[in-house]
């Protein structure tokens, strides 16, 4: 305990607190901006924090870490451009909000969220991470595989209205996640000559194209009629109310978003996906999303944030980064000398828990800061549209080229600005699109990853109990709402009621 | 009630319908241009299989949705304004400008072009969030971040 | 546009032009792009970053890292043929570089247009097995293999440590081994733990904690000597097999750059990774101290490489 005391003790220096306040607000920026992340920021800063010492240079990214990850709900709260693709999910309910001038309500709750769910996280970390990094070592490609399908089962629930055109929109994600080089033979697909994309589509270019730019060519329709925003609606933060309706959500998707950090090849962006399925799914108020939920911002905010203390469990207990910030915070110990692994518990405890206090330090700064700078951000929604968009456009347009510095990206995202535009004109919900995207390289890759480990012979699937119980669960998440309305039904009869009257 | 089937005018899913089967058609034929395996790697999945998978169950959904529009009637939407056109056009044209003359100058001219397009007459304000964003965006990205930003012909030429 | 503003921007152009003209006389005049294939934060973008901190005292200008991904290399060596060959473009390749030009996928760079400058990481690979692997000692992992082809975790098909697998099973005659391409050694690590392959070539750094925690057996050094860190595993030359694999990473600038800026940029990379930072870095991300060289022996080292690749890529099947 004398361990952990003294780690926290770190908050009491002045110096540690001016770096995690700087990391903190740098995240919090580059998060919000579009063409930087947090770990861009992370890796171009990482040569500057060596001379800070250990503790001082994990601190600094980790609260780089922490926020980053909430700053990027803020642009794709207000102008539908996600300035991570873990927020992307939080785009779907937030931005709608913002657009009928409650943005002040969508960036509280999504302040609020995104610290209960990182803070969550980091006590998570500090209580059980040598435990639970172990879980990661029973996770293969067949794991893998059960766990994408149990995800993509969710493609039918997590769009608009109609089933058929969300598993079509679905469907086309996952097809799309097949372009590039086929991992197990090196066989180039549908890349068209272009090296950028053998490896890939990059999510930004294809997110900033179907959110952003669609979003834009979509305002176009709407310049005819005139819009009026209420100044004081738009910087009105959540009620107590809305917390009440969100507790249930913000716990289930803290817990989500932990465990799916906590596997190395899963990261952020799929925890937000997932928690927003299962927060529509275990929602009284199914139709309000996609129009605005207050329940969706929520969700998905506290799942991303929660992956982030999740992800410091394999790299710090492990030494298996399981995203690309954590990959360069791992450089950053490397390089102070620190070796990450189970025996880091054991050696260097204070070490540890200064860092468990700094990124504990990081959620609370930004949310004292969210919710104070919530309202000036709130603001923006109220500029012109003939003066934001253009400005948006361009912001877009570094995002898509900043990641890798490549105009093809730039191209990309213009394609699926004009994609989703189509898409939404004819009543096919983006949402599903990017979960097939996001989840499809995976279903694909693990699958036959996993033949290979079993020579081809489908039936060892059934040899794992992690995967057999996987696939019940997935299949119970199917069949359970059609047999509960056949049970209604049934009951309604028995009433003399009409059954298909709901 | 739902509206009679009117006699002439396909259903507008019929028509995404058609559209969808073929690009599957398409793409389809596109998987046959796949290069030859390795011999060593052939076992498993080729590289194909899971593609033309899903582009069969893409199919499927498309004769599904086909199939549901019986005797549904069509959704009236509107015409989509020429504005969406020009919006599209400009920003082909900032794509134009920033491969002649980078992102900077790009952003200047897409900034008060576009504002001008969707109808902002005050061009004084729109000409400082322009040149106020190029600014911006060479201090963050170029300065702070060492990030290089398109420079264009222009640029690659002087530079 | 009239004719006469026109006519000032050609002007101004003009005088830009005499200006970097005359600039370009000493060198480098400005800052220098490093271009890599992995994108922010990939162990070659750190390696690169490493190197920067203690060059801008060694040229007296800035540096900055271009990330070109994609096409295995191919994206970084386009991009690179398309700047001015003035030096101040260099590229940090790896072997993956030197592999797409031989498959004849090298945005049009050749395998002569490559022009060493120093080396920065010399990695070697070590074959590892998972603690529930039957196998104890080199000796027996490789007789078991004779007669079984065994599963390896890889990364992408025809990469370095793809290509060393093959190698290696044929130089020591081995059944031909099944590989299990994944995306990065992580995965192929906790995979190794997880006993769902039955070997591994790694850097050694990549599972050091598995190693130390008793959970990854280090059964052979695909090197000259032994690693510091794990003296007791042998080399494959002392157990007879003469195959010696290896992660490299460089910095080189194409075909046509000066031989006198090709000199400066030697001496100041050579310079800034003989600083405390970066040797700090090798030393404690578990790599050669012995890894950087300058032109001459960095040049020898790609050329034979780019010698055996070919036959190596024909082995695979990999056109």
């Amino acid at each position: 305990m004398s361990a952990f005391a003294s780690g926290m003790a770190i908050l009491l220096d002045p110096y540690m607190l001016w770096v995690i306040l700087a990391g903190t607000v740098l995240g919090v920026t580059v998060g919000a901006l579009p063409g930087l992340s947090g770990s861009t920021t992370a890796a171009l800063l990482l040569p500057l924090t060596i001379g800070m010492g250990p503790v001082a240079s994990i601190a600094f990214l980790g609260s780089i870490y922490c926020a980053a990850n909430f700053g990027g709900s803020i642009t794709a709260i207000l102008i539908n451009t996600p300035g991570d693709p873990s927020a992307s999910a939080t785009a779907y309910d937030g931005y709608p909000l913002a657009a009928r001038g409650e943005a002040g309500r969508a960036l509280g709750m999504s302040t609020v969220a995104s610290a209960i769910g990182g803070i969550f996280s980091v006590i998570v970390l500090i209580v059980a991470a040598p435990l639970l990094a172990r879980a990661a070592y029973n996770f293969g490609p067949p794991e893998y595989f059960a766990l994408a399908l149990f995800g993509l089962s969710m493609l039918g629930a997590v769009g608009s209205e109609v089933g058929v055109r969300n598993l079509m929109a679905g469907a086309f994600g996952v097809f799309l996640a097949t372009i590039g080089l086929d991992l197990t033979t090196g066989v180039e697909r549908f890349t068209f000559g272009f090296p950028e994309l053998s490896e890939g589509l990059n999510l930004v270019p294809v997110l900033t194209g179907l959110f952003a730019i669609s979003e834009m060519l979509t305002q176009a329709t709407q310049l005819h009629m005139p819009r009026e925003r209420l100044a004081l609606d738009a910087v009105r933060l959540p009620s107590r109310d809305d917390f009440r309706k969100c507790a249930k959500s913000i716990g289930l998707s803290s817990v989500l978003g932990t465990f799916i950090g906590i596997l190395p090849a899963l990261g952020a962006t799929t925890a937000a996906l997932i928690s927003y399925s299962e927060t529509k799914r275990w929602s009284k108020h199914k139709h309000e999303f996609g129009k605005g939920a207050i329940e969706g911002v929520a969700g998905p905010e506290a799942a991303n944030n929660a992956a982030v203390g999740g992800s410091m469990v394999p790299t710090l207990a492990l030494g298996i980064p399981g995203s690309t910030t954590t990959a360069i915070i791992l450089a950053g110990l490397i390089v102070q000398g620190v070796r990450p692994g189970p025996h880091l518990f054991n050696e260097q405890p204070v070490l540890l828990y200064a860092v468990f206090a700094s990124m504990l330090a990081a959620n609370l700064i930004y949310l004292a800061l969210g919710l104070f700078a919530a309202k000036a951000f709130a603001r923006i929604t109220l500029i012109p549209d003939a003066i934001l968009w253009p400005a948006v456009f361009v912001f877009a347009v570094v995002g898509a080229y900043g990641q890798d510095q490549s105009i093809t990206d730039v191209w990309v995202m213009l394609i699926f600005g004009v994609i989703g535009f189509y898409l939404r004109r004819f009543g096919f919900s983006p949402a599903p699109l990017v979960m097939g995207l996001v989840l499809g390289k995976m279903v694909e890759e693990t699958l036959k990853q996993s033949l290979l480990i079993f020579d081809q012979n489908w039936l060892l699937f059934f040899s794992r109990p992690i995967v057999v119980a996987l696939f019940a669960v997935t299949l119970l998440s199917v069949f359970a709402p059609l047999i509960g309305r056949t049970i209604r039904h049934a009951f309604r009869r028995e009433k003399g009621l009409d059954p298909l009257s709901e | 009630m739902p509206k009679p089937w009117p006699a002439r005018r396909l259903h507008s899913d019929v028509k995404i319908a058609a559209a969808v089967l073929l690009f599957c058609a398409v793409v389809w034929g596109l998987t046959f241009t796949f290069d030859a395996v390795p011999a060593a790697l052939t076992q498993g999945m080729g590289p194909a299989a899971f593609p033309r998978l899903l582009l069969g169950v893409i199919a499927l959904l498309a004769l599904a949705l086909a199939w549901a529009a019986r005797g549904r009637a069509d959704e009236a939407r509107e015409p989509t304004p020429a504005i969406v056109y020009w919006t599209g056009a400009a920003m082909l044209a900032f794509m134009g400008v920033m491969w002649f003359a980078g992102l900077l100058a790009a952003t200047v001219l897409g900034v008060v072009g576009m504002g001008l397009l969707w109808g902002e007459r005050r061009w004084p304000i729109l000409l400082a969030v322009g040149v106020g964003l190029a600014v911006a965006l060479h201090l963050i990205f170029a300065k702070a971040f060492g990030i290089v930003l398109p420079r264009g012909l222009l640029g690659d030429w002087l530079f | 546009m009239s004719k006469k503003t026109l006519g000032l921007i050609a002007l101004g152009a003009a005088a830009l032009l005499v200006a970097a003209a005359q600039a370009q006389e000493k060198f480098p005049s400005k800052t220098i792009e490093v271009v890599t294939h992995a994108g922010v934060g990939g162990g070659t973008d750190i390696t690169a970053r490493m190197m920067m901190v203690q060059a801008p005292a060694a040229f007296g200008q800035e540096l900055v890292v271009v990330n070109k991904t994609g096409g295995s290399g191919a994206a970084a060596l386009g991009y690179a043929a398309g700047r001015p060959k003035d030096g101040h473009t260099i590229l940090l390749i790896t072997q993956t570089h030197l592999l797409t030009i031989l498959q004849g996928r090298g945005a049009g760079v050749k395998a002569e247009d490559i022009v060493g400058l120093a080396r920065a990481t010399e990695d070697p690979q070590v074959l590892m097995v998972g603690k529930g692997s039957p196998y104890v000692t080199a000796k027996e992992f490789i007789e078991a293999s004779k007669s079984k082809a065994m599963k390896y975790g890889t990364t992408q098909i025809g990469s370095v440590d793809h290509l060393a697998v093959v190698g290696f099973a044929r130089k020591a005659g081995l059944q031909t081994p099944t590989v299990v391409p994944f995306r990065g050694g992580g995965d192929v690590v906790v995979n190794l733990v997880g006993g769902n392959i039955d070997a591994a070539l790694l850097n050694y750094a990549e599972a050091e904690s598995q190693i130390k925690a008793g959970e990854v057996r280090a059964l052979l050094t695909l090197a000259n000597e032994r690693l510091p860190a794990i003296a007791d595993t042998p080399t494959a030359k002392e157990i007879g097999i003469d195959a010696v694999y290896s992660t490299t990473r460089g910095f080189a600038v194409l075909k046509g750059t000066p031989e006198d800026r090709i000199k400066i940029l030697e001496e100041g990379l050579v310079k800034a990774m003989s600083g405390k930072i970066y040797q700090d870095y090798l030393a404690s991300s578990g790599q050669s101290l012995k890894s950087v060289v300058g032109r001459q022996e960095w040049q020898a080292q790609i050329d034979e490489f780019l010698r055996t690749g070919q036959e190596a890529l024909a082995s695979l099947g990999v056109k």
